[in-house]
């Protein structure tokens, strides 16, 4: 059995990293409320800010490890997976395409904690990721196919409607896509995993900017000490959340600006 | 199990504030029956009086203000001053105490920074020798405070923040978390804990 | 050619809470006592210090603190006719590295085992006739009572500090403990944690299905408390991570805050770090051991560090692994079932049940602590009458608040799209009112389950690598499927809006984690020639080499393996000091 066919008999496709997935299916999004009332002159590159509308998106200078091609699909692609909406910016806004990239230049992309030794078999799904590619490597080789496959289909990725990118999303995500002896799911599933992380994770990581995913969500960050506060039990916790580093923090004053910042909504 | 869900449905909710903090500004200004005006003391705008130990307020989470006034009220925390005030005042009005000096912006730092290697390294990393843990573990990044309960040690008035390091030693001050705050202050040298202070008043932060 | 250093009387090999143990045990016993680990020294202050210990994706994601498995690793398969694989990157199980081991990134729940635990199978065949026990089980008694294990456990819990309430005090039960306890000769150090919120649900809807909820017996401190030792732990601060980090507070129980101060400071003690040891180096005859090679992993030289005990103090699979590196004891072989080394390795059978509640219900399980749980015992072990049930075991069902860091938790429910706007939404909308109830469930030794040397796969050393074949047994699902019924109809009195039940299912896989509850491989028993260590943890073939750990499980039980870990360390060492030192090099119990 050749490894293409052997990876594809299986649903729970192992991308690297990628350990959370679940199953997927369709269902009625809940209703989202209505925007809040933005502040007169929120800083600039706030998720309040976005939300008077700006749509300023932070611009990265230089890559380390993609290239224009791949940026740019990612940029795309990152905000089908975590689209903007009415209340909350998107993945692109947040900068996890940064995240992704400054992920791959770095030691993990470059095969951290990766037991990188042959001989080099298929497996089973039960075995984990068995390709001999750390994350840029995998990154390149399938984005390299993915590209190529968007340009057979006449696909201007980046600048195609919502609904052309998720049909070709949904086409990577369910493997069809052959990246050279592997399916393109194998990629799929460790992009999906790393774009949530670049929501989610530190802003010092380079995504997640002005903590959109933690407000988001009402996760109140880094610094953390809460005795004896969770026994109070249910209540509505609404501090601004903190990072690990000082430079992402933007604006949080004390005595004026407990919580959330004003005109901001926390779904907490 | 009784007993323990008995105790955690008897806390009291943390209280919500007024956005309206006008009681709270009618108290600091002109006092409540024979109670002195806090401005006397911390300055409408908070910023206390260093030499005479009179802390700063500005900057400091509501729910930490209030605690304070509730324990000088009780048994928890004992002081000439304060005492008196608290237990004079209504519990709605320390609320609106409170609240006024809560909604006080930290203001800046009243004095230079001052360089110790030896408060910057206990405030910042702690001493594994002795088992003390960075300060800002618990009082938030450049110890600015962790809302609601930790509060701003940065900026705060040294000779206040030493007096505090006496009294948790000394047990004048008892309303700590679980007793870290007399844990650490008894291990700390009045020598070390006047570095800390030192350094934390001076601590540039947001 | 490697150097050879001068002799010490003990060599322990890795240096985590097991070692830190035995090696202060032996304080006065005037032996020299070198302590080798492989990865580098760590201490609370300055590696564990906050914001940046605060780094869920760097510590719980990426396992900064773990075990890396680019040099080392194991080889993974459910089956022995399946081609076992490197597990290339961690998943299921996350051993740790560097000095204090597992023990600096654990949670810091703390169960004892039942005393049936210990005879589970001679337990059973009384209770239930000889034919109860399936045939796919090859569970066996440890040969150790839980009787004569308990004035070790209750030291280990002191060292500790534990918060917790006592069930059971000498025969009595006590209100507000765990009412299923095997009896315990005193209160536990520390007062028990206050229930988080979600663990104040289950709690009530527990009782009110006439079960007796308790708190979760906690490593993690609920005040300052001196040990017995002379260390200073302080009371943890509900931050919100634990699991997978070390604790800035000095408030979770490791080698650092308990013991390691103490043994610091024991004049017949060394500790050389950035030690990997290689094998246990024999005599000719093999019965003799005369210390073991190690590696400088700093410079790559060679050393040969002899000695006249030999510790293997690693985790789990890595002391089967070093002892069949090193030829001690028979090789245990799945076709056969003969011989002693590797057999029986077990795990956790776990399993989760999800509640989904109304959005004004707020969790706010971020205020979390690793052992910060509400629990039932009431189907743990053999804690219910399996009679017509079909299966051996049990498990425990808890409601944890662990944490709630975000990468590793946004649940939505089972229909969302796995990406795009709904998605988004449901974890906006489902995260802080989203708990879960988790099913820790026993472990139930088989015949196909063991761990050998991989005849292919080697470490960054060119040292085979260990092989570990797995996968759950039908008895051990079968557990799981009935206990996970039960925490779905505590779940239904929790009022949450939707109920999503998992139980254990096969096969099992590397990738998702489950638990780091590794055990067996070198298991401890009553027969020479079917286990690897006698009753005390002393090789049954090398009389000089004493093995410490999980590995010693001849099966796992309902709990969490630490609380276990660390008794049988002290009833080792207990051992070494008052009967190996008498008459060095002979076997404690007869072959």
């Amino acid at each position: 059995m050749s490894r293409l066919d052997r990876r594809g008999l299986f649903r729970g496709v192992a991308g690297f990293g990628a350990a959370t997935a679940l199953p997927a299916a369709a269902q009625p999004a809940p209703q989202a409320t209505p925007p809040v009332a933005a502040p007169a002159a929120p800083p600039a590159g706030s998720v309040a800010a976005w939300r008077a509308g700006s749509r300023e998106v932070q611009p990265v200078s230089s890559w380390r490890f993609l290239n224009a091609p791949e940026a740019a699909f990612l940029d795309a692609a990152v905000d089908r997976i975590i689209p903007p909406d009415d209340q909350w910016p998107g993945a692109r806004w947040a900068g996890v395409v940064r995240y992704i990239d400054q992920s791959l230049a770095g030691a993990h992309g470059q095969g951290a904690r990766f037991y990188a030794a042959g001989p080099w078999a298929p497996g089973l799904p039960t075995q984990g990721y068995q390709l001999p590619l750390n994350p840029a490597q995998l990154y390149r080789t399938s984005l390299t196919a993915i590209l190529r496959e968007a340009e057979a289909r006449q696909l201007d990725f980046a600048r195609a409607a919502p609904a052309a990118q998720d049909a070709f999303l949904r086409a990577i995500e369910a493997g069809e896509v052959d990246c050279g002896g592997f399916r393109s799911d194998v990629f799929f599933e460790t992009f999906l995993a790393n774009t949530i992380e670049g929501f989610l994770s530190d802003p010092e990581y380079g995504g997640n900017r002005d903590m959109v995913g933690w407000r988001m969500i009402g996760f109140p960050g880094a610094h953390a000490a809460y005795l004896p506060l969770y026994t109070h039990h249910g209540m509505k916790y609404d501090e601004e959340p903190l990072p690990m580093g000082e430079t992402a923090r933007h604006q949080h004053t004390p005595g004026q600006g407990h919580g959330r910042p004003q005109g901001e909504s926390r779904r907490g | 199990m009784r007993a323990l869900l008995l105790t955690v449905a008897l806390l009291a909710p943390l209280p919500a504030f007024a956005q309206d903090a006008s009681r709270g500004r009618e108290i600091a200004e002109n006092g409540a029956g024979d109670i002195a005006p806090c401005a006397s003391c911390h300055g409408m705008d908070g910023r206390g009086v260093g030499a005479a130990q009179f802390p700063r307020l500005d900057g400091q989470h509501p729910s930490y203000l209030l605690k304070q006034l509730n324990d000088y009220a009780g048994e928890a925390r004992r002081n000439e001053i304060m005492t008196p005030i608290a237990q004079a005042l209504s519990e709605a009005d320390r609320q609106a105490v409170a609240a006024w000096y809560g909604a006080q912006r930290f203001g800046e730092a009243t004095t230079d920074p001052r360089p110790s290697e030896l408060g910057e390294r206990l405030v910042m990393q702690g001493d594994q020798s002795r088992g003390l843990q960075a300060c800002v573990n618990c009082h938030g990044p450049e110890a600015a405070g962790l809302p609601p309960l930790f509060p701003r040690i940065s900026g705060q008035h040294a000779e206040y923040a030493q007096a505090q390091f006496q009294a948790w030693r000394e047990g004048a001050r008892r309303n700590d978390v679980a007793g870290v705050m007399r844990e650490i202050s008894g291990r700390l040298s009045e020598a070390e804990s006047a570095e800390i202070s030192a350094y934390l008043e001076g601590l540039r932060s947001r | 050619m490697a150097r050879t250093l001068p002799k010490k009387d003990i060599v322990f090999v890795g240096f985590g809470f097991t070692a830190a143990v035995i090696a202060r045990e032996l304080r006065e016993s005037g032996l020299s006592i070198v302590g080798l680990e492989r990865g580098r020294p760590r201490d609370t202050v300055p590696d564990f210090q906050g914001p940046s210990m605060h780094d869920e994706l760097g510590f719980a994601v990426r396992h900064g603190l773990m075990q890396d498995v680019a040099k080392e690793t194991v080889t993974v398969r459910n089956t022995p006719d399946q081609h076992a694989l490197p597990m290339r990157q961690l998943g299921s199980f996350l051993p740790g590295t560097d000095l204090g081991g597992a023990g600096v990134h654990w949670n810091g729940q703390t169960f004892r085992f039942q005393a049936a635990d210990f005879e589970l199978r001679s337990h059973h065949e009384r209770r239930y006739g000889r034919d109860f026990v399936p045939e796919e089980l090859t569970i066996r008694d440890w040969g150790l009572t839980y009787a004569e294990l308990e004035p070790s456990y209750d030291r280990f819990e002191k060292l500790l500090g534990i918060s917790g309430k006592a069930g059971n005090l000498n025969g009595q039960l006590q209100p507000g403990g765990n009412q299923h306890e095997a009896p315990r000769s005193s209160e536990y150090p520390n007062p028990p944690t206050a229930p988080a919120y979600l663990g104040a649900i289950f709690a009530k809807a527990a009782m009110e299905l006439g079960y007796s909820p308790f708190q979760v017996p906690s490593a993690n401190l609920t005040r300052a408390y001196t040990n017995p030792e002379g260390v200073r732990l302080e009371p943890c601060m509900v931050c919100g991570y634990c699991e997978r980090f070390g604790c800035e507070h000095f408030a979770k129980s490791s080698p650092q805050t308990t013991v390691l101060p103490a043994l610091r400071e024991q004049p017949n003690f060394e500790l050389r770090t950035h030690a990997h040891v290689l094998r246990v180096n024999l005599s000719e005859d093999r019965r003799h051991a005369t210390g073991v090679t190690y590696v400088d992993v700093n410079t790559g030289e060679e050393l040969i560090q002899p000695a006249e005990i030999v510790v293997l103090s690693a985790f789990a699979y890595n002391n089967a692994r070093l002892m069949l590196l090193s030829g001690i004891g028979t090789p245990y072989d799945p076709a056969t079932g003969e011989g002693q080394v590797g057999r029986n390795y077990c795990y956790q059978t776990m399993s989760a049940v999800t509640l989904f509640f109304d959005e004004d219900v707020n969790l706010n399980q971020f205020m979390g602590a690793g052992a910060l749980g509400t629990v039932i015992d009431d189907y743990s072990g053999d804690n219910f009458d399996h009679t017509g049930l079909g299966f051996v075991g049990g498990a425990y069902i808890a409601a944890y608040t662990t944490g709630a860091r975000p990468i590793e938790f946004h649940p939505v429910p089972p229909g969302t799209p796995r990406w795009g706007a709904a998605w988004k939404q449901a974890v906006a909308r489902h995260y802080n009112h989203t708990g879960g109830l988790q099913c820790h469930g026993q472990s139930n030794a088989r015949r196909g389950n063991y761990v050998s040397l991989d005849p292919t796969y080697r470490d960054a050393y060119g040292q085979p690598l260990a092989r570990i074949t797995f996968d759950f047994p039908e008895n051990d699902l079968r557990m799981s499927r009935f206990v996970t019924d039960r925490a779905v109809e505590i779940a239904r009195r929790m009022g949450a809006r939707q109920i999503v039940a998992a139980p254990r299912t096969a096969p099992w896989s590397v990738v998702p984690y489950q638990t780091t509850h590794n055990t067996g491989g070198a298991i401890m028993g009553a027969d020479p020639t079917e286990t690897a260590v006698n009753r005390f943890g002393q090789s049954w073939n090398v009389p000089n080499v004493f093995v410490t750990g999980a590995a010693l499980f001849p099966q796992n039980a309902t709990y969490n393996p630490t609380d276990t870990v660390g008794a049988l360390a002290y009833w080792t060492a207990a051992a070494l000091k008052d009967q190996y030192l008498r008459a060095p090099g002979r076997p404690l119990v007869p072959a």
